[in-house]
């Protein structure tokens, strides 16, 4: 039994691995908390699915050189999900129909500039997969650094995201910096997405963005409690996916947001028995 | 410079200009989508007075509170608050109708009274000691300090309106904008919330409540606006509830019965 947790962790791999999956769970399980309580689990989607031209162009220009990939990611992450703001709010459309145009939009670019490029359908699976044993040394770093400013800017701004997630218009009554903080928020989702890319990728992100939160949402009755219980859910699918990767040989994305949702649907079945009960 | 003030997020408190009219909205106008939400209104309210405002579904009486409150800005004219803008004043608080909250929102009794000290915490702020008392004491004020840590959906509607005043007052709030806070209030919950809002006054704070019952209105508060996208009414409840002015914003679906205990108001759209 104990070699069966440790003997996969003798692999170098398997160590990263697990490291990027714990970090990324953390940080996408913090996001998610403000992702469920305002309901923008389909921009989170969206975004994920936006920043794949941006990725190809990258592949055009450099190469696909180490992490120059990382940062053609972000900087489409953040410009698509400040644009998918803008739009909704200009445009007569709600936002979830601007959402839908700009995603499929981008994506379908994605796909079309990926096609020009020969040699791409082994990476293309990785973009939209994930595949947490591939994360080097300099990708840790990255999500270590990165994520570790969002978490900071999320302990930070606890009480100034809270107000605004529960009620908008006392957020501006207040006075609160309403824009900044919005912008703010949609920026620390860009990051959260990019530096998660490579454990889950494009296709299975949104399940690490609102799963694990969703999860502790129907357990909690504070908002710091479902963000600690959220970040502990993501950590035990993060760790049981992995050897449910490693010894059943399913890809490792698959696994940590199948464990995810195992979670989920245990508490809720937990939950409604217990409501029937009372 | 200008711009150092504009990148500070919270900028400083504005006090109110001495002798300035508590409440002046002139002239205004908003536009929403393709019609007029509110058009020539205008009108004066002085510091520590209850209103009430009532109209129709659809008048503007939530445009009009929002309005004042600065989160929307007119399209003509003016509202100042002791001499300024109102989106420069921390000390309106917006009380929002129970149907528009997201009563499963983690979050307790406590957590949401405290959301209204937010803003004089300051920028990655902390409550102190003296903030949570500031919450204790005015949770004890509207009698809901047995109910500081449940979740807010498990509260009754009227103590989800005293909830709620008692964010307004630890916001410390001389303007609070009441959005119907009686819909859906039994008779006895109702009347604990009159008794607060009358309470409110000793407070000092000035009062706009939203309401559908004109009985009430007119029994309760000394001062009715009587709104349908302009003011058709505007003073005590007697000259302001007129058959003829009733008949203008209501159409023919209202009639006023005198009774012993004084007037009243009868609908017949609902029966």
């Amino acid at each position: 039994m104990v070699d069966l947790i440790f003997s996969p962790l003798e692999y170098v791999f398997m160590q990263r691995g697990m490291a990027a999956a714990v970090l990324v769970g953390i940080v996408c399980a913090l996001v998610g908390t403000y992702i469920v309580l305002r309901g923008m689990a389909f921009f989170g989607d969206a975004l994920a699915h936006s920043i794949l031209p941006g990725i190809a162009v990258g592949y055009v220009i450099n190469g696909g050189a180490g992490g120059s990939l990382f940062w053609w990611g972000l900087v489409t992450a953040v410009l698509a999900s400040l644009g998918i703001g803008s739009i909704s709010k200009r445009a007569k459309l709600s936002e979830d129909t601007s959402i839908g145009i700009i995603f499929a939009g981008m994506f379908a670019l994605g796909i079309a500039l990926i096609s020009t490029v020969g040699g791409f359908a082994v990476d293309l699976a990785h973009l939209l997969f994930g595949n947490v044993l591939g994360v080097t040394n300099q990708d840790l770093w990255l999500t270590g650094g990165l994520g570790g400013v969002v978490i900071i800017l999320i302990v930070f701004f606890y009480k100034e995201f809270m107000v605004l997630s529960f009620d908008p218009v006392l957020a501006s009554t207040l006075r609160l910096p309403v824009k900044m903080l919005e912008n703010m928020l949609r920026i620390m989702i860009a990051v959260t997405i990019v530096v998660s890319l490579q454990t889950v990728g494009i296709a299975l992100m949104v399940a690490m963005l609102v799963t694990p939160a969703a999860t502790a949402f129907l357990l909690t009755k504070r908002m710091h409690h479902m963000m600690l219980l959220s970040a502990l859910f993501a950590v035990a699918a993060g760790i049981f996916g992995l050897y449910v990767s490693y010894y059943v040989g399913i890809p490792s994305g698959a696994s940590v947001v199948l464990v995810s949702t195992l979670f989920f649907l245990i508490v809720f079945v937990g939950q409604s028995m217990k409501k029937k009960a009372s | 410079m200008n711009w150092i003030s504009k990148l500070n997020p919270f900028p400083k408190r504005t006090e109110h200009i001495h002798d300035a009219t508590f409440l002046e909205v002139h002239d205004v106008m908003v536009q929403m989508n393709d019609h007029k939400a509110l058009n020539d209104l205008s009108f004066k309210l002085g510091g520590g007075e209850q209103i009430a405002v009532v109209g129709p579904n659809g008048a503007g009486k939530s445009t009009l509170f929002k309005l004042i409150a600065g989160v929307i800005k007119p399209d003509r004219g003016f509202v100042h608050l002791g001499g300024h803008a109102p989106g420069k004043h921390i000390c309106i608080a917006y009380l929002p109708q129970r149907s528009e909250v997201v009563w499963s929102f983690p979050a307790t009794v406590r957590d949401v009274v405290m959301m209204g000290r937010v803003r004089r915490l300051g920028l990655g702020g902390w409550p102190k000691k003296i903030d949570w008392q500031k919450a204790e004491e005015y949770m004890e004020t509207v009698r809901i300090t047995h109910l500081a840590d449940r979740q807010i959906s498990e509260l009754s509607g009227g103590q989800q309106q005293r909830m709620f005043i008692a964010q307004a007052l630890t916001q410390e709030a001389e303007l609070m904008l009441m959005d119907e806070p009686f819909s859906g209030l039994d008779a006895v919950s109702q009347e604990e919330v009159m008794r607060i809002i009358g309470m409110l006054k000793e407070h000092g704070v000035t009062v706009m409540v939203a309401m559908h019952d004109l009985s009430m209105a007119s029994k309760r508060f000394e001062k009715v606006m009587l709104l349908n996208q302009t003011i058709k009414g505007f003073g005590n409840p007697g000259d302001v509830f007129t058959e003829q002015k009733l008949m203008d914003v209501y159409g023919n679906h209202l009639h006023i019965v005198k009774t012993e205990d004084g007037v009243m108001f009868v609908d017949d759209a609902c029966c």
